[in-house]
């Protein structure tokens, strides 16, 4: 009774708009400014907006497992603040070894990242609420500690930060690393596949034995951590750290995923190519906006029109998501009895 | 036969208000294919989550291999050799079949999953079943049949010697539903003890060998197939308890048709719904769990979208065609979860009576609500469905169930509609609110209401109903007159005909 199917082709139009639907548009935006602004694409400009990206191509590789869980994480920009804060006092006020500060920061956005875990999953308070509440306190502990002022790092770290191999910004690598890890956290390891299964609807994934609380609370832990090394980053490519330090991330990163195909209903996207496609989309809109000389007033409004665009794009595809079915159409009205009865 | 494999002992289980078993016994053997058979709330489901683990006994053993065990969790049930495929089905539609499959148990390899042996397994146990699928397909781009046999697919991965199959196909072709039962007919020939739920009398005769009978949380009968008639089956299923004397009513007059729904459909779940209703009329909605009752429900009130179909409602002597989202401007609506859907629970009976009425209570002064005809339409309709209550500022959620119905009722007599639409309205009810209920169904009838009721159990439906539509899987079957019996709507809701 070998079934006369032939195996399903593993490509999928629909899936392919669903996951990839802003690479067209990314393609449109480049050729725009690339008309537009006859120098803009050029491997310089490429090479400054990864540069400038690099933060939040790792920030957002973090955010993305709680997305994906269908929860959010508003709290980490603010992660990335404290973080970096800590790490600046450490090094500048305090003179400790630049290692242990880094250690120092990685402990506190975990940290941070298990407060937000704990408050979702243990307390049941709502995501959005609970990472609000973060937001807002994680920034007002940094304030305090850094008096609001603007904490220089010493020369010698300052040039880490702009370090270049082969005239490549060294955090372009760092970003690299960090999102090939994510990547095969994501798809190689059970955590990640476990992350999809909870987006996909946490009672399905509980039937099937996965641990919906406890990997939940370590998506959480996930996004703190990325903060963090988001924030170390982000201090050495500035050479500092102000007080506004990662104040609208949060925003930008839930952009870059949705646009990459992170859905927010969860269960949906990708590390690689997803976010790469979804930051190259954000920044690249921002770079070419300026090459052609637009007012810096217009940028937020764009943004703001492609966050919404794309918002609207992953709500459309949860109204054609497929249903679990009931019956089947083609089915008999009433079956046939077996003779004789 | 040889030794039972598996043996229940006299299970008990009550829940709150409920014995929803009241000793049940019976004993499997390997290389049979036992059916499990039983009206709604018979007890079946509540006996086979028993046994996944899911439901925890009050008393009773359950001996397999001659030990007895216990079974606290879905992991012990699958440590003691059983798998269970579910009639809902636990598909993860945005990945792939090897994802959901192995999503809790993926062989690792340095701590990363292996994928070249996660789906060498997939296509081993997806080809046992006679499929042969890319294990990476989305499940979202399966169709449920095939969905259906990824669930079976995962059930056996485990090896059980136990597989119980609730309802597996509900969700199938007919194509599909024969490939199903020759995976099942070979589990047998593997020596595994099978476990059919069905109430499709139909497929339990085509692949069982012994069948028991559930009525009421008991074994009321069973024996081998090839001793047994439907109508054996179907007699065990209702029990030897003849129609009693509640069931009188006066004969009525029906008037014109006030609704009338045609071709009604929506992919997957209901097919080609037509019926009509007539002034003073009360239809009784009649099916099996997951026949589809409900969702015709749904769709006439647009509730869900519909693929086709049109509901027409009669304005002044003509039939008009009505778009479904302003169904609930002619018809009233009580739904199968009165607490989740029906009601604001921590609201006042006020304001939950007054809540589909607001149009006319602000008619006076609006945008403002006339608090003063508010409670006088409150106290009116209070007093005529005797709801009891201490003030009318009393919170829903303190109600009994009956009176909680009640307020649902009374908020939609203040509207005064034509049509109402009852989903399952004595549901959890004592029998002094079942009788308070059937009594405003029959008045409403009697003052030129048209209804439809759903129900699930077939007393209650008999007591009301002047006319009923059998549905069997999406589809009306039968369309009954009021003289049917219990046994002719049994055998139809079942699937014989």
């Amino acid at each position: 009774m070998q079934s006369k199917r032939k195996p399903h082709s593993t490509f999928n139009l629909r899936d392919f708009f669903f996951s990839y639907g802003f690479l067209i548009v990314l393609v449109l935006v480049v050729i725009y400014f690339s008309v537009a602004a006859p120098n803009f694409f050029q491997l310089t400009t490429l090479i400054t907006v990864l540069h400038t990206g690099a933060p939040m191509f790792i920030l957002a590789s973090g955010l993305a497992f709680v997305i994906m869980t269908a929860k959010l994480d508003i709290s980490v920009g603010s992660t990335v603040f404290l973080a970096s804060a800590i790490g600046a006092i450490m090094i500048s006020r305090l003179h400790l070894p630049f290692p242990v500060a880094i250690l120092a920061v990685l402990g506190v956005s975990l940290v941070a990242g298990a407060i937000n875990g704990f408050t979702v999953v243990v307390l049941g308070v709502n995501p959005l609420i609970a990472t609000l509440g973060t937001m807002m306190a994680l920034r007002g502990v940094a304030l305090q500690l850094t008096n609001s002022m603007v904490i220089s790092l010493p020369q010698n770290l300052r040039a880490l930060g702009s370090l270049r191999i082969g005239g490549i910004y060294v955090d372009i690598f760092y970003a690299l690393i960090i999102l090939i890890i994510m990547h095969l956290v994501h798809t190689r390891t059970s955590f990640g596949r476990q992350v999809m299964a909870i987006g996909n609807g946490p009672e399905v994934a509980e039937r099937l034995g996965v641990k919906v609380k406890w990997v939940t609370f370590w998506a959480f832990v996930l996004s703190g951590l990325m903060s963090g090394v988001a924030g170390i980053v982000l201090m050495l490519q500035l050479g500092a750290v102000s007080p506004d330090a990662g104040s609208g991330y949060e925003f930008s990163a839930i952009a870059m995923l949705v646009i990459g195909g992170v859905s927010l209903f969860g269960g949906e996207g990708t590390i690689i190519p997803g976010i790469i496609l979804g930051g190259f989309t954000l920044t690249v809109i921002q770079a070419g906006l300026n090459y052609i000389g637009a007012s810096v007033y217009v940028y937020p409004f764009v943004r703001g029109g492609i966050i919404f665009i794309a918002m609207f794009a992953d709500a459309l595809k949860v109204k054609v998501k497929v249903r679990v079915k009931m019956i089947s159409e083609n089915e008999p009205i009433l079956p046939s009895i077996p003779p004789g009865i | 036969m040889t030794e039972p494999y598996l043996k229940m002992v006299e299970i008990k289980k009550s829940f709150p208000g409920v014995q929803a078993l009241k000793g049940v016994s019976f004993e499997a053997y390997p290389g049979e294919i036992l059916a499990l058979v039983g009206a709604n709330g018979a007890g079946k489901s509540t006996l086979m989550n028993i046994q996944g683990g899911v439901v925890h006994p009050d008393e009773g053993q359950i001996i397999i291999g001659g030990q007895v065990v216990i079974i606290n969790s879905p992991l012990d049930a699958a440590r003691n050799g059983i798998a269970f495929v579910h009639q809902e089905m636990a598909m993860l539609p945005t990945m792939s079949i090897a994802d959901t499959m192995f999503i809790s148990s993926f062989p690792l390899k340095g701590g990363l999953i292996n994928y070249k042996e996660t789906n060498e397994r997939c296509v081993k146990a997806l080809r046992r079943l006679g499929f042969n699928f890319d294990p990476s397909t989305k499940i979202r781009n399966l169709s449920p049949g095939d969905q259906q046999m990824v669930e079976i697919a995962r059930a056996l991965l485990s090896n059980p010697r136990i597989i119980i199959f609730d309802e597996p196909t509900s969700s199938l072709t007919s194509r599909e539903k024969e490939q199903l039962f020759e995976v099942i007919k070979n589990l047998k020939k593997e020596g595994a003890v099978v476990i059919y739920i069905s109430h499709l009398l139909d497929e339990v005769f085509r692949i069982c060998d012994r069948a028991i009978v559930l009525r009421n949380g008991e074994t009321v009968g069973g024996g081998f197939i090839k001793d047994l008639t439907y109508d054996d089956i179907v007699r065990l299923m209702i029990g030897s308890k003849q129609i009693s004397q509640y069931y009188t009513r006066g004969t009525r007059s029906f008037g014109e048709t006030v609704m009338q729904v045609e071709g009604l459909r929506r992919k997957w779940v209901i097919e080609n719904i037509n019926f009509s209703l007539r002034k003073g009329e009360v239809v009784g909605l009649w099916g099996l769990l997951g026949s589809g009752r409900t969702e015709v429900a749904r769709a006439v009130m647009g509730l869900d979208p519909i693929d086709g179909g049109v509901v027409r409602i009669n304005f002044n002597g003509k039939l008009k065609a009505i778009r479904p989202s302003d169904a609930n401007h002619w018809v009233g609506m009580l739904t199968e979860n009165r607490r989740e859907e029906g009601l604001l629970l921590p609201e006042s009976v006020r304001h939950n009576m007054s809540l589909a009425n607001l149009a006319a209570l602000t008619k006076n002064h609006y945008p403002f609500i006339d608090h003063k005809l508010e409670n006088e339409q409150v106290k009116k309709y209070v007093d005529k469905l005797e709801i009891r209550i201490s003030s009318p500022e009393q919170k829903v959620a303190t109600l009994s169930g009956g009176n909680q119905q009640k307020v649902i009722v009374g908020r939609w007599l203040q509207k005064n509609p034509l049509i109402y639409i009852m989903d399952e309205p004595t549901r959890g009810l004592d029998v002094g609110a079942k009788a308070d209920i059937r009594n405003i169904i029959n008045e409403l009838a009697e003052s030129g209401a048209a209804l439809l009721v759903i129900s699930s159990e077939i007393d209650e439906i008999m007591a009301v109903s002047d006319r009923y539509l059998v549905m069997n899987r999406g589809h009306i079957v039968l369309e009954l007159p009021a003289e049917a019996t219990k046994e002719e709507l049994m055998a139809a809701a079942a699937g014989v005909r």
